[in-house]
């Protein structure tokens, strides 16, 4: 902290005097309006750590929602790829049968050309019709765990459709919650110049004062440990030369004129 | 049951086509069975008899279709319509019958090749007889209607 000037220095006492006689005005201590300087520093770096906060959180809630949007179109993506896929083994599902069907009618066939001639021919059929037929089954579940995964995409779909709901709201109650820490601060500042008006002192100088008020307590118990002990003559000597230019400025023997 | 059923390998293995109608069992001689194709496109017939689908375009030429099963049905393996694709591959089993060709629906088939004849009217399959379907009975049917075919 920087020393204070002769003029802060004189303002310091003419407001440590008023402290001491008390304000004719409201009753309030010079020690009152410093902690009530105190309060309102507080308050007013509170109100602005929350609006920043407040904006802080904004700016993750866009951040998030972008990523949630770029989920949600890779979802609509996969989802689409996966109706596009269904669509496709239910062509080869549509195979498969058109295949047992030619494995059939090649059976049918042999059975026309006769038992001898046709043994080979009913062989190739039962093994075409049993692999078109696990073909055709091996086609049919995958379809199904498609449509599962597209159930479950949609489902994906509509929570983060639900994502982007909360986000917006919370987006919308930072924003409120910044406006209000800007009218917050816009009091503040309000109250701090009624504050200056009336009681004549700034934040400095009532930080200024308690510190002052707090060296004054520890010389008066200093003080208090020499009582007794030492001389009072002996302590007043050695005291006066400091003492005196103090107690002229308490007394008002340096008020500028005006 | 068909006396024009043939056998047409040795005097115990007849060629043909098992087919299941619901939980039933039957067998269709090489003979009269012609061909397994998937359901083409049918036009309905009005007042045609319930049995009669319709009539069906195959290879050229005009064919009754008769259900002879629920078309629905198991025996039909129709898919569900979450599963169906766009192509209609429930089987249909084109006969021959005194030189009139008709479609049977509403069936399963579950084997063809050759088949051991227990008798004259029944092959055995899966270790369950098969007894010989009538399809002139169905036929029959079908000229007895108003409509006939």
């Amino acid at each position: 902290m920087s020393p204070p000037s002769d003029n802060s220095k004189r303002r310091l006492f003419r407001l440590l005097r008023r402290g001491s006689r008390t304000s004719p005005t409201n009753g309030r201590s010079a020690i009152e309006e410093s902690a009530l300087w105190a309060a309102h520093q507080r308050a007013a770096t509170a109100v602005r750590d929350s609006g920043e906060a407040a904006q802080r959180i904004a700016s993750h809630v866009a951040k998030q929602r972008g990523t949630v949007d770029a989920l949600a179109d890779r979802a609509r993506a996969v989802s689409a790829r996966a109706q596009d896929l269904s669509t496709s083994f239910g062509r080869i599902v549509d195979s498969f049968a058109r295949l047992e069907l030619v494995a059939l009618n090649a059976g049918l066939e042999g059975a026309r050309m006769g038992e001898g001639a046709s043994q080979a021919l009913g062989l190739v059929s039962d093994e075409v019709r049993a692999q078109s037929t696990r073909g055709s089954e091996a086609s049919r579940e995958l379809s199904t765990t498609l449509a599962e995964i597209g159930s479950e995409l949609l489902q994906v779909n509509a929570s983060l459709d639900r994502t982007r709901e909360a986000a917006a709201e919370v987006a919308q109650e930072a924003a409120r919650v910044s406006g209000a820490s800007a009218d917050a601060e816009r009091a503040l500042v309000d109250i701090g110049d009624r504050l200056r008006k009336a009681t004549g002192s700034d934040p400095e100088t009532a930080r200024a004062i308690a510190e002052a008020t707090d060296h004054a307590r520890a010389l008066v118990a200093a003080l208090g440990t020499l009582s007794g002990k030492v001389p009072q003559t002996l302590v007043v000597s050695a005291l006066r030369p400091v003492l005196e230019p103090l107690a002229r400025m308490l007394d008002g023997e340096d008020d500028e004129p005006g | 049951m068909s006396a024009d059923a043939d056998t047409t390998a040795t005097a115990t293995m007849t060629g043909g086509v098992v087919f299941r109608v619901g939980d039933a069992q039957f067998f269709l001689p090489a003979t009269i069975a012609a061909k397994v194709l998937p359901m083409p496109g049918v036009a309905r017939v009005p007042g045609a008899p319930v049995d009669l689908v319709g009539v069906a375009l195959v290879e050229g030429e005009m064919v009754p279709v008769v259900a002879i099963g629920e078309l629905d049905g198991r025996g039909s393996r129709r898919p569900p319509p979450t599963q169906r694709s766009r192509a209609d591959n429930r089987p249909m089993l084109v006969c021959t019958y005194l030189g009139e060709r008709v479609g049977l629906v509403g069936l399963e088939i579950v084997a063809t090749g050759f088949f051991e004849a227990t008798d004259p009217e029944h092959v055995e399959h899966g270790g369950a007889p098969a007894p010989l379907f009538d399809v002139g009975e169905v036929v029959a049917r079908l000229r007895e209607g108003r409509w006939a075919v």
